[in-house]
This record gives C-alpha cells, sequence and structure tokens, in this order.
C-alpha cells in the first residue's frame, strides 16, 4: 500500500517536474530565437545593400500616393519570382519602398485599374487574358512585355512521339483511352481553361473531357501520374517550374487554339508614368531572357524564392545597371 | 494567366457578362453603392484601418518570448498546466518556423474582426431575443451569410474596400458573426421562465430583468457564441489571403499553388497553433468557474511532502 503511494506520488512529481523542464528548455528556445531575431531585423535596417523587407509584408497597407508603391502579385513560381526582382531593384536603385500585396489576377485587374495597386506583372497578352484586358485597356498603362510564355497541352517526355505529336492525334481513340479520355485542367475561368475547351470543339475530340481543377491539382496529378509512368494530358504554360523538375513537352497546335507565343506585361496605374517617370524608364526597359528566367524559376523551387533572386541579382550585375540606367556597358 | 475564381461578372466594367439577370441586378446595386455611398465605404475604410493597425502595433511590440510567457502566463492561471506548456512549445515552433510575422498578422486581423463582430452580433442576439420581429428579419440574413459560399464574399469587399486587410476583415466579419447572434438569442430565450417570474415578482424594470437575470443566466451560451465566433474568423482569415489580406493564409496558399508540400504545412502547423491557444483562451476568459489555480498549486505542493 505504502509503495504504491510512494510510487504514484513519485510519478507525478516526474510528470511535473518533467513539464517544468520542458517549458524551461522552450523559454531558452524562445529567447535565443527572438534575439536572433531583434540582431537580424537591425541588422537589415543598417545596411543599405539589404532593401528587401522581411519575408511577410505586414497587413498595414495604405493606399495612398504617400505610401509605398503597392506591387499586386499571385503565388505562381514566375510571379513570385518577378515581383521580387522588382521589388528589390525598385528599392535600390529609386530608393522607393515597394510592398508586394498578394491578391487573385482578376482583383488585380480591377485593382490597378481602379488605382488601389500601383503595378502589376502578370498580364499575359495578346490570349490568355484577353477578357480581362479588354475591360481595363484604357484605365491601365502598358510597360511592354518582360519575357514570352505559351500555353497548351503538356505531356510527359515519355509518352511515345511517334503515337502523339500534336492534339489532332489525340483524335484517334486508341490513344484517347490511354489518357483515360481526361484532360487535367486548371481553375474553372481561367483563360487556359476556357481555351482548352475550345480545343476540344476545335479538334473534334467529343470522347474526352476536360476536369477542371486547380493549378496545383493539376501539378499534383502530373506528379502522380509520372511517378507510375502512365500516360497523362495536362493543361500548362511556361515559364512553370514543372519543366525544370520533369521532362515534358507540349503538344504541336496546328490551329494555334492555344496562340502561340504569349508575351507577359507589366501593367501599372494611370498617373503612374507623371509621378516616377524613372521608375516608367525601368518598366520598360524590364526584360528577361527565357533561359535566365528558367534558372532562377528552378533554384526558386529547390530553394528558396528570395535566395534564387538574390543569386539573380549577383551573377547580372551588367544587365541591372542597363534595367536601371539604360546604359549597356 | 490562371484564375482561383470564376469570376465572371465581378467587375466594374459591364463588358462581358456570364452573369445571369439575379446577377446583374447584384452587379448594378454594388456600382450604385459604389457611386453614391463611396464617402461612407471612404470613412468604414479609415476606422477599420486605424484599429487593425493599433492592434497589430501593440502585439508586435513585445518581444517573441514575452508574448509567448504571458500566453502561457494566462494559460497557467485560467487553463492548466498542460495548456500552459503547449501554448510554450507550440509559439516556439511557430518562431523557430520563422512565421512569427505572419502569424501576428493574422491574429491581427481575427482580433479586430470578431471584435467588431461581438460589436454588432451581440446587440443583435438581445435584441431578436426580445422583439419577435427582429428575429424573424434577421434569420434569413443570418442564413444567407453563413451559407453563401465564402469566396463570394470576397468580390464586393474588394470592390468597395480595394485590397488589403480591410476587405478581408469585412469578409471576415460577415462570415463569423452569425453564430454569435444566433447562441445569444438562444441563450436569452432559454432562461426558465420561473427566474424571469422571480425577477418581475422582486419589481426589476425590462433593463433589469435582462442584466442581472437573463444575461448571467445565459452566459454559458453567449460565451459559445463568442467562442464560435473567433474560430470561424480564423478559418475565414486564411481564405481572405486571395484579397491581400496577409499572414498565414499568404504562407498557406503559396504552398498550396507551388506544389509545396512542405510550405503548405507549416503554415497549416502554424494555424492550428493559433486557433488552439485561440479556442482555449477565449473559452476559460470569460467562463465563471474559473479553474482555480489555487487548488492546482496547493496539490502541486502536497506532492513534496513525506506522507
Amino acid at each position: 500500500m505504502e509503495d504504491t503511494m510512494t510510487a504514484h506520488l513519485w510519478r507525478r512529481r516526474a510528470v511535473l517536474l518533467s513539464g517544468l523542464g520542458l517549458a524551461t528548455a522552450s523559454l531558452s528556445s524562445l529567447v535565443r530565437l527572438s534575439r536572433q531575431r531583434q540582431a537580424r531585423s537591425t541588422a537589415a535596417k543598417s545596411s543599405t545593400q539589404k532593401g528587401s523587407e522581411p519575408q511577410s509584408d505586414s497587413v498595414l497597407t495604405q493606399s495612398s500616393a504617400t505610401g509605398p508603391l503597392r506591387l499586386g502579385w499571385s503565388p505562381w513560381a514566375d510571379a513570385e519570382v518577378m515581383s521580387l526582382i522588382a521589388q528589390r531593384v525598385i528599392q535600390q536603385a529609386y530608393n522607393l519602398p515597394v510592398e508586394r500585396v498578394m491578391a487573385d489576377i482578376g482583383i488585380q485587374y480591377a485593382s490597378v485599374a481602379r488605382g488601389d495597386l500601383d503595378l502589376m506583372l502578370m498580364a499575359w497578352l495578346p490570349l490568355t487574358h484577353k477578357d480581362y484586358w479588354t475591360r481595363v485597356r484604357d484605365r491601365v498603362l502598358d510597360f511592354g512585355s518582360m519575357y514570352s510564355g505559351r500555353l497548351g497541352w503538356v505531356v510527359p517526355d515519355y509518352v511515345d512521339a511517334s503515337e502523339l505529336r500534336s492534339i489532332t492525334d489525340l483524335q484517334n481513340p486508341e490513344v484517347a483511352a490511354r489518357f483515360q479520355n481526361r484532360v487535367q485542367g486548371i481553375d474553372p475561368g481561367s483563360g487556359l481553361n476556357q481555351a482548352s475547351e475550345q480545343a476540344l470543339v476545335d479538334y473534334k475530340l467529343g470522347d474526352m473531357r476536360l476536369v477542371a481543377s486547380s493549378s496545383a491539382a493539376m501539378t499534383a496529378v502530373l506528379d502522380k501520374e509520372i511517378r507510375e509512368r502512365r500516360w497523362v494530358v495536362v493543361t500548362s504554360w511556361t515559364p512553370h517550374w514543372m519543366f525544370a523538375r520533369y521532362k515534358l513537352r507540349f503538344l504541336e497546335d496546328p490551329q494555334l487554339v492555344f496562340g502561340g507565343v504569349e508575351w507577359i506585361h507589366a501593367l501599372g496605374r494611370q498617373g503612374l508614368d507623371r509621378e516616377y517617370p524613372a521608375l516608367t524608364a525601368f518598366l520598360s526597359r524590364f526584360q528577361i531572357p527565357d533561359r535566365e528566367l528558367s534558372d532562377v524559376l528552378l533554384m526558386a523551387n529547390e530553394r528558396s524564392a528570395e535566395e534564387a533572386v538574390e543569386n539573380y541579382l549577383n551573377l547580372h550585375p551588367a544587365r541591372i545597371r542597363y534595367w536601371t540606367t539604360g546604359k549597356i556597358s | 494567366m490562371v484564375q482561383s475564381l470564376p469570376f465572371g461578372s465581378a467587375y466594374l466594367f459591364a463588358a462581358v457578362h456570364q452573369a445571369g439577370a439575379l446577377g446583374l441586378a447584384v452587379d448594378a446595386a454594388v456600382v450604385w453603392l459604389l457611386t453614391y455611398a463611396q464617402s461612407v465605404f471612404d470613412v468604414v475604410n479609415a476606422g477599420v484601418m486605424a484599429l487593425v493597425a493599433f492592434t497589430e502595433h501593440s502585439l508586435r511590440a513585445p518581444s517573441p518570448w514575452i508574448f509567448a510567457l504571458i500566453v502561457a502566463g494566462l494559460g497557467l492561471w485560467r487553463v492548466s498546466g498542460g495548456f500552459a506548456l503547449f501554448a510554450l512549445l507550440g509559439l516556439n515552433l511557430v518562431l523557430a518556423m520563422g512565421l512569427w510575422d505572419p502569424m501576428i498578422s493574422t491574429l491581427a486581423l481575427v482580433l479586430t474582426a470578431s471584435f467588431l463582430a461581438l460589436l454588432i452580433g451581440l446587440p443583435l442576439g438581445v435584441l431578436s431575443a426580445r422583439i419577435k420581429p427582429v428575429w424573424r428579419l434577421l434569420r434569413p440574413c443570418l442564413d444567407l451569410m453563413q451559407t453563401m459560399p465564402a469566396f463570394v464574399y470576397l468580390i464586393p469587399a474588394v470592390m468597395l474596400f480595394s485590397t488589403g486587410a480591410v476587405p478581408a476583415i469585412i469578409a471576415t466579419l460577415v462570415f463569423s458573426m452569425p453564430p454569435v447572434v444566433r447562441l445569444t438569442q438562444l441563450g436569452i430565450r432559454q432562461v426558465p421562465l420561473d427566474l424571469i417570474e422571480v425577477g418581475r415578482a422582486f419589481g426589476c424594470s425590462e433593463l433589469q430583468l435582462l442584466w442581472k437575470v437573463q444575461m448571467p443566466s445565459a452566459l454559458p451560451t453567449l460565451m459559445s457564441g463568442v467562442n464560435q465566433t473567433i474560430m470561424l474568423a480564423l478559418s475565414m482569415v486564411v481564405i481572405a489571403s486571395m484579397i491581400g489580406g496577409g499572414g498565414l493564409g499568404d504562407v498557406v496558399l503559396r504552398g498550396i499553388q507551388q506544389l509545396d508540400v512542405g510550405l503548405g504545412f507549416e503554415g497549416g502547423i502554424a494555424v492550428v497553433i493559433l486557433a488552439v491557444i485561440l479556442d482555449r483562451l477565449s473559452q476559460s476568459l470569460m467562463l465563471e468557474g474559473e479553474r482555480a489555480l489555487e487548488a492546482r498549486s496547493r496539490r502541486w505542493r502536497s506532492l513534496w511532502r513525506t506522507p
């Protein structure tokens, strides 16, 4: 009786003491991390080289002429990289604080047209964003293109090219059956999905179905099917990190349903050119070769976008100088 | 290039419409509001902005370890030793993952939105419990607010308040207000009749009856409404990152869009930790019958006495 009592007591004591010990350890780790964070933030403030803000922008945003420039971006790999590059260059070269605001692409068009956002970097023209573009065309500034992209249907490279070279080949019911008659699409209502619907009609692919989902789900499906080396068709676009991660190829599009090459433009709100003429000059020179962009995207996917951008800016000082000054050294 | 929502007609440009007659009417209503009530929205915008700025600023003021210590201390006092330990470890994890700043942003949004929801919802609940027609009018509105897909609020919120913290808070407010209204109404309606009789027999005025009899008796139900509102606000704030709400939602959204399972999971875990802390604290801080710290400390002390 006595023994069980003391055993019980000791167990209780052990629990309490280990709890206290854990709490102390956790607290000391918290203090250490807080100190590190403090040191990092003061270092970032003191050095002028570091124009980058902490990873997450605070919610304290004020859309006013005196506040920071508001740059809209969407959580796509290329948008993240481009917006980070633009943010860093504008902050360093023109000393203008830039705040990145993450929002849906449709919201970005509406906000730039209304003047809530100063800039957006992801206008896919002439075809993908045609709907948005026709509505905002006369209320935004177009700073020209930064790089090119392509939309279409993509298959893994192990899919036999002799059997399937272009979308037309999918009219063969046997080939279509190898794909379970499915085309894996992205978000309903998006430009790419609408074009894909059109493709089903134009190429008379009555047996095939377009499965709408989201861009994330599309990449997940692709990943899963490639692991099992099954045949799969997904709707996709370049630049995209998936081309760096897997061996893929576009299906030829003889009827140009997907419009060949697309250009990615930077748009700004009206009046931006009068308030920041230097910025306008930079944005119209802001172009990045596709090879360089895919390298940055690959690194961003393997490590982090911040690291990839840092690395890119260090590797190409001459290009940055040209963007900001217009001088070719 | 991709859009996350079928934003058919949700624009101020009546050019390409995919919506039907009802949708067009809603469109027109929003445009009318924008044309004639812009100044009202600007005032609301400035007010909410100031509130959230203040909240976030004061949450950011203490160093993370002090913040964690305060939370753990509150937990120890009101909930239990185990919870205090969880709060310490959880916040430690969030800080180690480098998600402290987004967590504070999210917390500021949740607290502001919940505060506004309670400010509007509690009086509405009391009114609808005491005045039948108000309840009849409110009920369908509440049904609408709770069952309309959450994404749908995002569009008008953006049109009226641009992007950023304010539309996120407004959308969250609409989404998270119903439970507090419903449960306040329910709690007051459920007060036993004999209690009210007693109150009346002692000569209570209507106001005294409300404050001294109905409210105390309805408090547990009412508090579960408050708790539900806070939890719903947290879930909506994550969705609101689609319109520039920022915070942990951004982290989760980025993880999802780029198929970065690890990043999405980290953001998700941070949300869960924040949710558990908010849930337990909001439940315990407002209820009577606190777990007596006195008794617990006595129990701990008694462990060290030799039997």
